[in-house]
């Protein structure tokens, strides 16, 4: 994702937990005395939940969403480095079945041999069911 | 239930059976008597009642024969016998018991009273005609007198007369004329003693009355006849005479009234009393006959009815006695005889049986012989093992103790050795210790290298969005990472070589451990051995002692052996006798069975044949010794006296068995056998 819409990334901390939420929502931090609403990616995939280990992480997002700012934090397994690819690098997400949902790529960034998915953060965050429509 | 009462309880059936049948017949004997007591009474009114009736008639002849022939003797007959009639009637009432009957006979009695009286008054009237008649007869004769007077007179007169015949011729026809008329008087009066014959012998009223008639009709026309000669009569003799006549005449004729009352008494008597008395005389001593028939013949069907039921009722009770009494004595015959049977078959088996023991009995006295002499030789190889046994088990006893001291040294070597194993396991553990705390610092320092990476994360973002700005700030946060990186990978590689070391020290641990357990296992079997070994030593002192013990046995045993045999020889005799016991009780059996029935005879098996009679020649003449006494000293008396006087008890038994329970099958012959195995073994 584009890294100005990254504000922090911290560790994994302690998360209260709000209720009458959607499930991928796990709940509140207190992050230097703003409340933050943190979800989690996996859950709002749809894929299995992953244990917290030594390295997750959560990465504290700022996005604007109509005339609002809106902070979240998204918990990741592992944060590995930050990258510059140039936007020639950088090509439209493939085309796969007409029943797949790709609104949430932004794009696919060939950085030397590999691939890396390009979240488009935006769409992740604010499309609310996205966690009900089965992916895989 | 005992034998006696059951043959009772038969005789005494059949007696009831008797009882009963002739009972049946004397209640049925005595009805049937009483039935022909009653018909015989019955024939006896029935006779009585037709000599009654015989009787009646005879009085109804006899008065008829007096009503023909005037003879008194007639008369008495008759009465006489109406007189036995009414007699016989009264007998045969008092023995009648028909109310019916009875009262037919009253009336008949009633009748014949009524005839008697009726005859009696006839004989009277009769007596009365006859003297009525004898005066009239005097009277008549009186009259025939005077008339025949007159007429003499007349005569007289006429002849007088005659002889004056010159005074006159009127007087002459006139006295002629009334001399006949006297003369005409007298036929008159003839004729009226011709009507009173005829009168007498009239015999309907008809022609009585006929005759009586004309009787009157005569004597008035002689009394005109009279009258008529009496007036104008010149005579004073003359008509004094018509006078008497006449007078008597008068007389005459009023006896005839008198006799003709009485004959007309007579014939009413006769007519309304004697006949109708005498027809209904008849009458009820006939219905009284036919209702002493009528009775007799219903006491006859009675009579019939009754013999019938009670020829039936004998006839079921002696049929139904029969088939009871046949069934009762088969019942008796069978309770007795079966169980009879049985006891004979029971006591045959037995007999056999103790045949058969007695047999067995003799070939175990002499295998127990033979057992005897084996015993001697096995006792003699006995002792010489004993021997053996006794030194080996001296050298068992020090070895023991020798293996004994060696165990114990070894027990403190090893303990020794774990005391050592266990400060290794110490100095390890503490090895494992700093190795730990190591980890832990060097885990806070792998903390320390991701929070830095972090916040170098951090910090590429803020440079990323500060732009141009932040690109030396970017080359900084880069060094920053990669130093990070740097000291995260060092900790890396030390947490992993303490890792190692942990690891070395975990292994060296578990040896120790390994040999601690195995120093502790070693010294637990020393612990087992040296157990074992004092157990062996004390096992070995109790082998001894057993060696010493069994030595003892064994003399006793030779002892015991001999008293075997002579025993062996005792049995043997003793199952003779009771081969013998058995034959005279097989002979009982067979009387027994003759007393039942000839038939059963062959039930009976023969007898069988006597036993071989086994002399138990003992062989052991050469005296069963010990040769030398096991080293081991004697203790007292173990389990195996315990052992010898069961079996000293058991070859006693027989003998008394024999002389107690001949027959029995109470001789332990199966387990006697297998103690000579034993012994044999």
């Amino acid at each position: 994702m584009e890294i100005l819409k990254v504000r922090e990334i911290i560790g994994y901390m302690d998360i209260t937990a709000v209720p009458q939420t959607p499930a991928y929502v796990e709940g509140v931090i207190n992050l230097r005395g703003q409340v933050i609403p943190v979800m989690d990616l996996r859950a709002k995939f749809g894929m299995e939940a992953a244990e917290v280990t030594g390295e997750t992480c959560i990465i504290v997002v700022e996005i604007v969403h109509g005339t609002r700012k809106l902070s979240t934090g998204i918990i990741v397994d592992r944060v590995r480095e930050v990258l510059d690819i140039r936007a020639e690098a950088i090509e439209e997400p493939p085309a796969f079945d007409a029943g797949v949902n790709t609104d949430f790529i932004l794009g696919m960034g060939k950085v030397g041999d590999s691939v890396k998915i390009l979240l488009d953060i935006d769409k992740v965050l604010v499309q609310e069911d996205m966690a009900v429509v089965p992916h895989r | 239930m005992k034998l006696g009462t059951r043959i009772v309880l038969g005789f005494g059936l059949v007696i009831v059976f008797l009882l009963v049948v002739g009972l049946t017949g004397y209640l049925s004997m005595n009805g049937t008597v009483r039935q022909m007591q009653a018909i015989a009474n019955q024939v006896e009114i029935a006779k009585k009642v037709n000599n009654a009736v015989t009787l009646s008639q005879e009085g109804q002849a006899g008065s008829l024969r007096f009503i023909i022939y005037q003879d008194d003797s007639y008369m008495e007959a008759s009465q006489q016998a109406n007189n036995d009639a009414i007699k016989e009637m009264e007998e045969a009432k008092n023995l009648m018991k028909s109310e019916e009957n009875r009262r037919s006979a009253d009336g008949m009695m009633t009748g014949a009273s009524a005839y008697i009286a009726a005859n009696t008054e006839y004989a009277n009237l009769a007596k009365d005609r006859v003297s009525a008649g004898q005066v009239r007869v005097e009277a008549s004769a009186k009259v025939q007198d005077n008339i025949k007077k007159l007429i003499a007179r007349r005569e007289q007169f006429l002849q007088e007369r005659s002889q004056d015949s010159d005074k006159g011729k009127m007087t002459e026809y006139d006295a002629v004329q009334k001399t006949l008329m006297a003369q005409q008087a007298m036929d008159a009066f003839n004729q009226a003693r011709i009507c009173a014959q005829k009168y007498q012998l009239a015999i309907t009223p008809e022609q009585q009355d006929a005759m009586a008639k004309d009787w009157v009709d005569s004597i008035q026309a002689t009394q005109r006849i009279l009258g008529q000669c009496r007036s104008g009569m010149n005579d004073t003799t003359s008509k004094e005479y018509v006078g008497e006549s006449l007078q008597t005449l008068a007389d005459y004729l009023s006896q005839v009234e008198v006799f003709r009352k009485i004959n007309r008494d007579e014939r009413d008597v006769q007519l309304k009393k004697q006949k109708p008395a005498a027809e209904s005389l008849m009458a009820d001593a006939k219905s009284v006959r036919d209702g002493v028939y009528a009775f007799i013949d219903k006491t006859n069907k009675e009579a019939d009815a009754q013999v019938a039921v009670a020829s039936l009722m004998i006839n079921i009770v002696g049929i139904s006695a029969v088939i009871t009494g046949i069934l009762a004595a088969i019942v008796i015959t069978r309770s007795i005889t079966k169980p009879i049977n049985r006891i004979i078959a029971g006591l045959t088996e037995g007999a056999e049986q103790v045949a058969s023991a007695s047999g067995q009995v003799s070939s175990a006295s002499q295998s127990l012989a033979e057992g005897a002499t084996e015993q001697a030789a096995g006792l003699e190889e006995t002792s010489s093992s004993l021997e053996e046994m006794s030194s080996m088990t001296k050298q068992n006893a020090d070895n023991a103790q020798q293996a004994n001291t060696l165990a114990v040294e070894a027990k403190t070597a090893a303990g020794t050795g774990t005391d050592a194993m266990g400060r290794m396991s110490q100095a390890i553990q503490e090895i494992q210790k700093s190795s730990d705390e190591t980890s832990k610092i060097i885990k806070v320092i792998d903390e320390i290298a991701f929070q830095t990476n972090l916040l170098a994360l951090n910090a590429a973002v803020e440079a990323a969005r500060a732009g141009e700005a932040g690109k030396g700030f970017a080359v900084v946060a880069e060094e920053v990472r990669n130093l990070a990186m740097r000291s995260a990978e060092a900790a890396k590689n030390t947490a992993r070589m303490i890792e190692e070391s942990v690891k070395n020290s975990k292994n060296g641990v578990d040896i120790a451990n390994e040999v601690s357990k195995v120093l502790d296992e070693i010294v637990q079997s020393i612990g087992k051995t040296t157990d074992l070994v004092s157990e062996i030593a004390a096992a070995s002192q109790e082998q001894a002692q057993g060696i010493d013990q069994v030595n003892t046995a064994v003399a006793q045993m030779d002892k015991v052996t001999q008293q075997n045999a002579a025993s062996a020889e005792e049995s043997a005799s003793a199952s003779e006798e009771l081969s013998a016991q058995a034959e005279s009780m097989q002979e009982i059996v067979g009387q027994l069975v003759a007393m039942v029935g000839g038939a059963d005879a062959h039930k009976v098996r023969s007898t069988q044949s006597k036993p071989e009679r086994h002399h138990v020649h003992l062989k052991l003449e050469h005296k069963l010794h010990l040769a030398e006494k096991p080293k081991a000293k004697p203790c007292g008396l173990g389990k195996s006296d315990e052992v010898l006087h069961k079996i000293t008890g058991h070859s006693e038994t027989p003998q008394h068995v024999v002389a107690a329970k001949a027959g029995s099958k109470a001789i332990p012959l199966d387990s006697h056998e297998d103690d000579l195995s034993k012994f044999n073994n």
